[in-house]
């Protein structure tokens, strides 16, 4: 039985999409079967990002309309070989998905896979709160910043409020990505830290990714960083995706400048 | 030696007429029969027979102290106690009668309304309104503190517990501490 896994944050343009995609291509190098699902309906990305936009035929919609079988429409990425892609669809809105479908849909997939992640739309609307009706976990993605902090704020407690699990009166796992993060404005104290961000958010850290500008690089050429040899950001995702497959990785600083340094010297060698 | 407590109820009379006092005594004498009586003022041979033949206890060389009551004075509006163990998020809104005691964060965005004194034990980023006699709480530079109608954020602008209680339509800021001691 798989566990499920919601990526969200609230806020949009944090990197929750970047973060599913390198997280999945990670948990499947670990030989975890790993599914990584596009929940914003109407505004899909993910495929651009995997680099499988010219393979998707059948998306989540024509799953859940009986339009397609499961099978069909998920698309296994040739790149790793226990990493699957369900997309969204295009050109319906959010209004078209429903609980009893979306319910469907995930028991099939916790059947198939060991690890599914399903890529939530930003705010809290409908989309969002499919995202995380059935989720097992969240993984929640902020940026050191206000806005963004007190939007997962608001996020977490909708998760609390509003999930199956925690209704059922379980728990549900969450989990913290800080994304973003960049040394010389956190020395500014110009970004807030991850202590205090801990402490408003009070969820257990997962893991810390600095800036870093290959990724915007990666998901205009379909290779996310976590296949990038030598990418702070795509070794921060490999160690996050370790982390969720039971392995003890301990927490890099990515925050202080030497650290930063320490980094770029390591690039520096692979030039 | 066997040694036993009890609480005791205790009558407290001033005897200010013989007279009067018998009156009394004689309509309440199935009353005071279950209390012990402390006797002020001038306990004259009759009143003494009198409670003797009924089975009347009393005294006259009792000190007792009344508590104090000018201490509790500020906490009358008191009813009941809230506890509220979880943080308290953006875009939740908890509002309430009673007393409340907040023992994590109030996270920027989130509000809280309560009738009663409020007590909060993290910091305070959020929208507080109290409407109470008490509160004691550490604001940061966001959080916005209703209390009584007046907004009284800008008169904290440190990040330390500070107590807040209404005296006599006065609104009464001090600071208490920087965090609290727990013994």
């Amino acid at each position: 039985m798989g566990i499920v896994f919601a990526v969200i944050s609230g806020k949009g343009g944090v990197g929750k999409t970047t973060s599913s995609a390198n997280i999945a291509i990670g948990t499947a190098i670990e030989g975890k079967k790993t599914v990584v699902v596009d929940f914003d309906i109407g505004q899909r990305n993910l495929d651009m990002i995997l680099g499988l936009e010219n393979r998707v035929v059948y998306d989540i919609t024509n799953v859940m309309d009986g339009d397609a079988t499961l099978s069909q429409a998920l698309i296994k990425d040739k790149r790793q070989e226990n990493l699957y892609f369900l997309a969204a669809s295009q050109t319906k809105d959010k209004s078209v998905l429903e609980r009893e479908k979306v319910r469907k849909l995930i028991d099939q997939l916790k059947e198939e896979f060991d690890y599914i992640f399903l890529d939530s739309p930003a705010g809290i609307e409908g989309g969002f709160e499919h995202t995380i009706l059935y989720a097992d976990n969240v993984i929640v993605v902020v940026n050191p910043e206000v806005s963004s902090i007190r939007d997962a704020d608001r996020v977490i407690g909708l998760v609390d409020a509003k999930s199956h699990k925690a209704k059922q009166g379980e728990m549900v796992g969450k989990f913290l990505i800080i994304t973003r993060i960049d040394p010389d404005l956190i020395e500014k104290g110009e970004m807030i830290s991850t202590e205090d961000i801990l402490d408003i958010l009070s969820i257990n850290l997962l893991g810390k990714v600095p800036e870093d500008k290959r990724v915007i690089d990666a998901s205009n050429t379909g290779k996310p960083v976590i296949l990038h040899e030598s990418s702070p950001a795509g070794e921060a995702y490999s160690r996050i995706a370790k982390r969720l497959c039971g392995i003890d990785v301990p927490f890099v600083d990515v925050e202080s400048p030497e650290a930063r340094g320490f980094l770029q010297k390591i690039t520096g060698l692979f030039k | 030696m066997q040694v036993k407590q009890y609480s005791v109820k205790v009558f407290e009379v001033t005897i200010e007429n013989e007279e009067e006092f018998l009156a009394f005594a004689r309509k309440n004498s199935l009353l005071l029969k279950r209390y012990l009586l402390l006797l002020k003022g001038d306990i004259t041979p009759t009143i003494e027979n009198f409670l003797g033949d009924e089975g009347i206890a009393f005294t006259h060389n009792l000190s007792l102290q009344a508590p104090n009551s000018t201490s509790f004075q500020h906490f009358t509006k008191q009813s009941g106690l809230r506890i509220i163990d979880q943080l308290v998020r953006s875009g939740q809104e908890i509002i309430e009668k009673r007393d409340l005691l907040v023992l994590k964060r109030v996270n920027s965005g989130a509000t809280i309304h309560t009738d009663g004194n409020f007590i909060a034990l993290s910091s305070i980023d959020g929208h507080i309104e109290c409407n109470g006699d008490f509160m004691l709480l550490k604001p940061s530079s966001k959080a916005s503190i209703i209390f009584n109608g007046v907004d009284i954020s800008e008169a904290m602008d440190e990040e330390i517990f500070y107590k807040i209680r209404l005296e006599n339509n006065e609104i009464l800021i001090s600071k208490y501490a920087k965090d609290i001691q727990w013994a």
